[in-house]
């Protein structure tokens, strides 16, 4: 539970549980808030506030983004961690495509044909040639 | 803050020829191989103190100036690396085969430095993929096995890609290698 990313749903869901089950503030010790947790406990034996936070909060969870979200509960965690989370802001490299490669690797070889037969200038093939490696990534 | 970047914002709006004049101008000063598109270009140039040195200019240079194809300035710069001489703007007009009115454009930013052959700076140059065992053995650090050796492995192999190459060919130590740097041209 300490160790796992946190999950922005089942905290929503606990949240509004609070609101439905008579003891509210399930989703603050999920969140490892628990002195927070406590008091909602004790006021929701008495007052109807910590419901109504809750409810709140349900909401605020799921319309905020995953990045708050994360970087407010899951900032003590690992990367590794992070990156185990299904919200993890973990963006893949750009997928290298072979037949691309091929191309651009023909196109360098003709232009380093084109320098051979004094068609362009060194200066010009090495900026053509560091263009065409450009658009690979 | 705002009001001053608002400021710049109008000014900006004002006058985009001056900006676009500005960047062209930090462009020239900054890429010594930006390529000059116009004779205006060739005046901007002019004043910010950019100058061709035709006796000692490269391709690159030479394709600088507006409306220069990449087969004359390697005529060009061929030339001026096996040692002739531009004394004027009519002689380059004469490699060229153009009119001289066509290069008067280019008169003030092309200069016409004189180079003394005798001098001790000037190195001449010789291509060891066209030179002769004769003209090979006018480099100071050449002797005739080392002659011979160069135009034999030419004949045999075929010529030679750069200064890298030929030391990996014939097996040359460093030391001679670095004596013979300033001499060879390939």
């Amino acid at each position: 539970m300490l160790t796992k990313p946190k999950n922005r749903q089942i905290a929503a869901a606990l949240a509004f549980a609070g609101v439905i089950v008579p003891i509210a503030g399930l989703h603050k010790f999920y969140l490892g808030q628990y002195r927070w947790g406590v008091l909602y406990l004790l006021l929701s034996l008495a007052t109807p506030i910590p419901k109504i936070a809750s409810a709140i909060e349900g909401v605020w969870y799921l319309t905020q983004d995953g990045e708050q979200f994360d970087r407010k509960f899951n900032h003590s965690l690992g990367s590794s961690d992070v990156e185990a989370s299904p919200r993890a802001n973990y963006s893949p490299g750009p997928t290298v495509d072979p037949a691309r490669i091929s191309a651009i690797a023909t196109a360098v070889r003709q232009l380093d044909q084109l320098r051979q037969d004094g068609l362009i200038s060194e200066y010009e093939f090495e900026q053509k040639r560091r263009q065409l490696l450009d658009s690979v990534t | 803050m705002a009001f001053l970047d608002w400021l710049t914002s109008v000014a900006r709006t004002r006058s985009p020829l001056a900006a676009s004049s500005t960047t062209l101008r930090s462009r020239l000063i900054n890429d010594p191989y930006y390529r000059l598109q116009s004779l205006e270009e060739v005046q901007l140039a002019v004043s910010l103190g950019i100058k061709i040195d035709a006796n000692q200019a490269t391709v690159d240079d030479w394709l600088r100036l507006p409306g220069i194809s990449i087969h004359q300035a390697r005529s060009l710069a061929e030339l001026t690396q096996s040692g002739v001489q531009f004394c004027s703007l009519e002689d380059v007009a004469a490699v060229l085969g153009v009119s001289v009115s066509r290069l008067q454009p280019f008169a003030p930013i092309l200069r016409f430095c004189y180079y003394d052959a005798a001098s001790l700076v000037t190195v001449e140059q010789v291509n060891p993929n066209t030179a002769s065992v004769e003209a090979l053995l006018k480099v100071p650090p050449i002797d005739l096995f080392l002659a011979r050796a160069i135009v034999q492995n030419r004949l045999v192999v075929g010529p030679y890609r750069s200064l890298a190459d030929l030391q990996r060919r014939l097996a040359l130590p460093s030391a001679v290698t670095t004596d013979l740097m300033h001499y060879l041209r390939f």
